[in-house]
């Protein structure tokens, strides 16, 4: 039984063991080796959910990795609920998108390379998930990394994907030093890097400081913070962000499992595994939520004007990102992953259609010179159309309901959490705008292809239009099971055990803080009854050591009990209720803020259709604007030219990063080449050691007559000093 | 009685009339006379301190030194009439082929 687990990275790692290899001799015939197997491991993993469905989660060490004296990291795999829905979600994209690649690179010369390193990016990705300690997470984090830097500059001899590849690469590092810091913190502090170890024992070092500049820090808040630092690099979020949309300049295939559906996900998957460190520190989660929705935002504004199709994709990508952090900054990780699972279906599709598209196009990426394209393409058009649907939000599919859990999430959290609820109301209807923007410029609107592009205009082969239509049935389907208005949300109840039980004694003086977020859940409407609630002294209660899993609080009043009662009576409840779980855990809080929602069911569907109407509107605008050539957008543009050019010109970030960091690194570098290299390394050391030599025997050689009675006079000579030097000193 | 420090005095001054004749003169022939006298030199030195400490060692070693330098000295002649046929000179100064 544990083989198949430790198989299911183990097949794409041989995949790309044999494809490496043999390249040479694979002559376009690796993905007779490489489909299958990720196939087998898709297969693998399916099997390993169903284990965890029924027998809960599975962690077992493989063996020890460089031990050193105290330092004794192993290599093991663990599967929880968390990491088997990312093995589903991981193996089922990376095989759909192998099979994609089959049609996509068919005739590039890099073909066995390509299925090579998507092979290797896979075996990364599941090893990072199914990883059961820190170190092999960063190990993990660090291979994905290695993946997207090698497959961004999969077509090396273009200038562009080199340049974007780097920058990909070294964001991707200042973001990876905050992680490692962050480990380092974790291994200084616990003294383990063992998942299960560090999350029993964080709770006891609250409270504790470090020093930082001076500054007294709470430990857990560094901790949390650097950790997060990684998870804004990997993840693209703001500050670390403007790679991801140069990433684009790889092949379509890889934005759709790398930059889209998987490694971009894993600073979420990050956040949400290391739950019990976040929550214990209130500061680190309103960053990380302020963060996730400033991103969500700023993303989509960028979206807004891009006129590449992979653009406003890869910035719709970075907006979604944003959404997941935001979910997971307002403790409402199961939200957060749960959207997690449906973007990386529906934007896998999204990348695999505008794929298709460009396919289809001879390589055009720019949406002003297309259009009208569904008469050639029938299956490419439907595929997106659900896609598209299903990113704006719309009611069957799964975006709606994954977005409104995140939504309706921050409107139970609290002010800020109200405030971020407006935001995403706003980022949802920008979606819906930019998504359909797309779809019906590439679509519909007035066709502005070139006259030899059009001949060549050809609806996409079955390799790429079958994982095309198996995602868009997903998309239809996955939201389903995070249905919050019938039948039972399977999503949540799936992944409660791992967001409710890890951590289970928190010291009681702390509870005060982190609930001010997720207390109005609790206490009803106002927000001063949260404060109150806040401000009841808990130190005096006896619940100090009291077992979290003996109290029902989170199981079974949340999940059995209808809680579709009269607010007011859940009020009341809430008031006794709330203060216990505050008072023991806030993470329960947090866990259980989410499940409040059942309390205000009328409220709730308020709010989806209120956001319904948001995503309907924004792609009724579209409609207008770009179902037909119309006049307003341009002239909209020319009114507010600033606001258009931040847009286009993605507020400058480029170019500010490219004067703060990149130029004066270029002028230093230049200077140490100058400096540091031609004069101190080249003229002082090198030359200076051949000049001294050379010197050196100039003067020597004058003492070389070649006369025996020389040499004898200075043998004397010396003899009579050492002679002097004995006796005298 | 004559004391162990004339034998003594008299094989230094010796040594140095040696030396400086190998560093000064410039026939090879008289450079090589003055090696011998150095060794001869240190010869009393052997047979003065053995005969001070009562002691035959000293003596055996005169008789090895002897040999020593007899045979020394038939090569270095040998060596000496090889240079002068090759380069008619036994001038040390002209003899620098050590420096190439």
């Amino acid at each position: 039984m544990m083989t198949s687990y430790v198989l299911i990275p183990l097949l794409p790692l041989f995949s790309f063991i044999v494809v490496g290899l043999f390249q040479k001799w694979m002559r376009g015939l690796a993905h007779l080796v490489c489909v299958p197997l990720v196939f087998a491991s898709f297969g693998m993993s399916l099997l390993a959910f169903i284990d965890v469905m029924r027998g809960g989660p599975i962690n077992f060490d493989l063996y020890e990795w460089i031990p050193v004296g105290d330092f004794r990291p192993t290599f093991g795999i663990m599967i929880d609920q968390l990491t088997a829905s990312m093995l589903l979600l991981v193996t089922l994209v990376s095989s759909l998108v192998h099979l994609y690649t089959v049609g996509y690179m068919h005739g590039d010369k890099g073909y066995d390379r390509f299925f090579a390193y998507i092979s290797l990016f896979t075996f990364s990705m599941l090893a990072l998930v199914m990883s059961n300690n820190f170190l092999q997470l960063f190990f993990g984090w660090e291979m994905v990394g290695l993946c997207s830097y090698l497959l961004i500059v999969h077509w090396y001899e273009r200038g562009p994907a080199t340049k974007a590849s780097l920058k990909a690469f070294i964001q991707n590092r200042v973001g990876d030093l905050g992680f490692a810091l962050g480990i380092f913190l974790i291994w200084v502090t616990v003294g383990s890097l063992d998942y299960g170890t560090v999350f029993a024992a964080i709770g006891e070092h609250q409270g504790e400081t470090v020093s930082l500049l001076g500054m007294d820090v709470s430990v857990i808040t560094m901790i949390a913070l650097l950790l997060f630092i990684g998870a804004v690099g990997k993840s693209a979020q703001f500050l670390l962000h403007s790679w991801l949309p140069d990433a684009m300049e790889g092949p379509t295939p890889i934005s759709a499992l790398i930059h889209a559906a998987t490694m971009v996900t894993a600073g979420i998957f990050m956040v949400s595994r290391c739950h019990p460190i976040f929550n214990l520190s209130p500061t680190a989660m309103t960053v990380v939520a302020l963060t996730g929705g400033f991103t969500a935002l700023f993303g989509a504004t960028i979206a807004l004007t891009q006129n590449d199709i992979k653009k406003v994709v890869a910035y719709s990508t970075m907006s979604q990102l944003g959404y997941m952090v935001m979910a997971c900054g307002l403790g409402a990780y199961t939200a957060g992953m749960f959207h997690l699972l449906t973007h990386g279906v529906f934007k896998a599709l999204l990348f695999l259609a505008a794929g298709s598209v460009i396919h289809a196009l001879s390589a055009e990426q720019d949406i002003r010179r297309m259009g009208q394209a569904r008469r050639y393409m029938p299956t490419t058009y439907w595929t997106m159309l659900w896609g598209s649907l299903a990113l704006s939000g719309i009611f069957p599919f799964a975006g709606f309901f994954s977005k409104d859990e995140i939504l309706w999430q921050a409107f139970n959290a609290g002010l800020l959490g109200k405030g971020l609820w407006l935001l995403g109301l706003v980022v949802a209807f920008m979606t819906a705008f930019y998504t359909f923007r797309v779809f019906f410029m590439v679509f519909y609107g007035q066709d502005n292809m070139d006259k030899e592009v059009k001949h060549h205009a050809h609806e996409s082969p079955a390799v790429i239009t079958i994982p095309l239509v198996v995602l868009a049935v997903g998309s239809l389907l996955v939201g389903w099971l995070g249905n919050p208005l019938f039948g039972t949300n399977y999503v949540h109840r799936f992944l409660q055990p791992v967001f409710h039980s890890s951590v289970s004694h928190v010291p009681e003086e702390h509870a005060g803080s982190l609930p001010a977020l997720t207390a109005t859940a609790f206490a009803g409407e106002t927000d001063e009854s949260g404060a109150a609630h806040e401000g009841v002294p808990m130190e005096g209660a006896p619940m100090e050591g009291a077992p979290m899993e003996g109290v029902p609080m989170e199981g079974a009043p949340m999940e059995g009990a209808p809680m579709e009662g009269a607010p007011a009576g859940m009020s009341e409840n809430a008031g006794v209720a709330a203060g216990h779980a505050m008072a023991a855990a806030p993470h329960a809080a947090g866990a259980a803020g989410e499940h409040a929602g059942g309390h205000s069911r009328g409220l709730e569907m308020l709010l989806m259709a209120l956001s319904l109407a948001v995503a309907a509107a924004g792609i009724y605008m579209a409609y207008l604007w770009y179902y037909r050539p119309n006049p307003a957008p341009a002239q909209l543009a020319a009114t507010y030219q600033v606001l258009y050019q931040g847009s286009l010109n993605k507020w400058y970030w480029d170019e500010l990063y490219d004067m703060v960091f990149v130029r004066p690194t270029m002028r230093l570098a230049h200077g140490m080449w100058r400096v540091a290299d031609e004069i101190v390394i080249d003229k002082v050391l090198v030359d200076g050691v051949a000049i001294t030599t050379r010197i050196g025997g100039e003067i020597l050689k004058f003492f070389q007559t070649g006369r025996v009675q020389h040499y004898a006079m200075v043998m004397s000579l010396g003899i009579c000093v050492i002679f002097i030097g004995f006796f005298l000193l | 009685m004559i004391p162990l420090s004339s034998y003594l005095v008299l094989s230094a001054v010796l040594f140095f009339i040696g030396v400086v004749g190998v560093l000064m003169r410039r026939s090879i022939i008289v450079v090589l006379l003055s090696i011998e006298l150095m060794l001869n030199a240190v010869n009393i030195n052997f047979v003065a301190f053995s005969h001070y400490l009562e002691s035959i060692t000293g003596q055996v070693f005169v008789f090895f030194t002897l040999t020593v330098a007899a045979a020394e000295v038939a090569v270095g002649l040998a060596l000496l009439i090889a240079i002068y046929r090759n380069r008619r000179t036994v001038n040390v100064e002209e003899l620098d082929v050590m420096k190439w």
